[in-house]
């Protein structure tokens, strides 16, 4: 029965997480057209897929340092508390990192077990977390100057057909770290067999689907008046910090290494409005969600003990 | 380029390949005002050609906004279209303003001729520079036919600015004045059209690149 539940919580998150972060894989390509909205969900579906599937396995190591014993219960515990919070905050279009809630969850259930935790992994995993923003942030700006000192401007139509191909390959591999990062690392807290690997994928597949139109509407309108230089920029910059955040075993935020690249592609610009409040705002909710997550594990596992 | 390529550049080359047939359309009048000018005629066909721009428009802004766009260039191209059908009005409103009314002094008529035969070949000048701008991609070039288009409106304000001269000191009736005014300020818009279509056309390619 609890086997069953964690299951179909573990499903919930998964479509949450697969729906909900569409937007920061392939919201650039999607928003400036250069895919149909279709083409951005089928992108996504199979860059998370493969990241998954591939390198999925490589978070397997952060669980185990952050929770060493998972009884069942407890996990049910974690992934329900992660669920709530997540659907909450994403009613309340709050910005969220569900890679640093559901890990802050982990570390709250094991401090109250009592359990030993590897103190190198969390001062790592801190680390990622503070230093992964900045290096986007510096990595953008670079990669910024290099396109415009590179790019060619005698064949300005080539450049953009080629600059359409890079952001469609970046947007499956910003999918593709999402898939191995943060979708791997809640599969290395569920009970590992086939069927919880194939009801993984079935996840991200509904969730691409089925919660996605709403980020997709909004993409439009709201998120992504982007030009092809920043997008490419921004996605490659994010992707590579996630990899090397996945080969590192540590769950990272793909839109906490999306929105720090984004600020880094805006500086390069010589007029530029970047608005101070909503990176503090992230920031603070960010910090804020993860104290939230740890408190809220740490009591309810304490009552469940 | 294969398939690929081809799907890939169609979203802005696309737009901006077939918004060149506007061009085409305003080289086309602009030839029939110049032998309406010489040989005053019936309007029928800058008429016809008017609406045929128009419909153009039409099915371009359609393109534009149902096409593979990015939204923040969707603007910038509905306005460069419209530009560019601005040239084609301005040539109408030209030819309507010529056929209106005919002066009564010979002098006035002939000097006027002059004047808009001047403007209408710096004009078939600029637009063949736009049509250049239009089906090139390297974007120096395409600066250097902007810059060549800035200078034939310069050239036609100096016109525009002689027949002003002109009409203060050798026009005396009001009618003759307004309409010679008139005619230069509609003969000026044709080149101002033409400049300012350049001008979103630059300020496009500029930004898809940076």
């Amino acid at each position: 029965m609890l086997l069953l539940l964690i299951f179909t919580v573990a499903f919930i998150l998964v479509a949450f997480v697969s729906g909900n972060n569409l937007a920061a894989c392939t919201g650039s390509v999607v928003g400036s057209r250069i895919v149909s909205r279709k083409g951005g969900v089928a992108i996504a579906a199979l860059g998370y897929i493969s990241g998954f599937i591939a390198q999925g396995h490589m978070l397997k190591a952060g669980i185990e340092a952050l929770m060493p014993y998972k009884p069942e219960l407890l996990v049910l515990d974690a992934l329900v508390i992660a669920t709530v919070i997540f659907i909450i905050a994403h009613k309340m279009r709050v910005p969220q990192s569900l890679s640093m809630s559901f890990a802050s969850i982990a570390l709250g259930i094991s401090v109250a077990e009592g359990a030993r935790i590897s103190a190198i992994y969390v001062a790592k995993m801190l680390l990622f977390w503070v230093f992964a923003p900045v290096a986007a942030f510096a990595i953008a700006i670079l990669l910024m100057k290099f396109l415009k000192k590179t790019i060619n401007k005698r064949h300005i139509w080539d450049t953009v057909r080629n600059l359409k191909i890079v952001s469609i390959v970046s947007a499956f591999f910003t999918a593709f770290t999402l898939g191995a990062n943060t979708i791997g690392f809640l599969y290395a807290s569920i009970p590992e067999s086939i069927y919880s690997l194939l009801l993984v994928v079935a996840a991200i597949v509904v969730g691409s689907i089925v919660l996605s139109s709403a980020e997709l509407k909004r993409i439009g309108n709201e998120i992504i008046p982007i030009r092809y230089m920043s997008s490419v920029s921004t996605q490659i910059s994010s992707l590579l910090v996630v990899e090397v955040a996945t080969i590192f075993s540590v769950p990272l935020s793909n839109t906490q290494a999306f929105t720090a690249s984004i600020y880094g592609a805006g500086m390069s610009y010589a007029h530029r409005l970047l608005l101070k409040k909503p990176a503090i705002v992230i920031v603070g909710t960010w910090i804020g969600i993860a104290v939230l997550s740890f408190v809220l594990s740490f009591v309810s596992a304490l009552l469940l003990l | 380029m294969g398939l690929l390529g081809k799907a890939f550049n169609g979203g802005e080359s696309g737009i901006i390949s077939e918004s060149s047939k506007i061009v085409k359309i305003a080289i086309e009048a602009n030839s029939k005002l110049k032998a309406l000018i010489e040989e005053p005629t019936v309007i029928n066909e800058i008429k016809m050609l008017e609406k045929k721009s128009d419909d153009e428009v039409l099915r371009l802004s359609d393109m534009i906004t149902s096409g593979s766009i990015a939204p923040n260039l969707i603007d910038d191209f509905l306005e460069y279209i419209d530009k560019e059908d601005n040239i084609v009005d301005s040539i109408y409103n030209l030819a309507r303003e010529f056929l209106r009314y005919k002066p009564r002094n010979k002098r006035i008529r002939h000097y006027m001729r002059s004047q808009l035969l001047k403007m209408s070949d710096i004009g078939a000048l600029a637009m063949s520079s736009l049509y250049k701008m239009q089906h090139n991609e390297n974007l120096e070039i395409v600066k250097k036919h902007h810059a060549e288009i800035e200078h034939f409106e310069e050239e036609g304000d100096e016109i525009k600015d002689g027949i002003f001269d002109f009409a203060y000191s050798s026009i005396n009736d009001f009618k003759t004045f307004y309409h010679v005014s008139q005619l230069a300020h509609y003969a000026d818009n044709m080149l101002d059209n033409c400049e300012d279509a350049s001008d979103v056309l630059v300020s496009i390619m500029d930004s898809i690149i940076s």
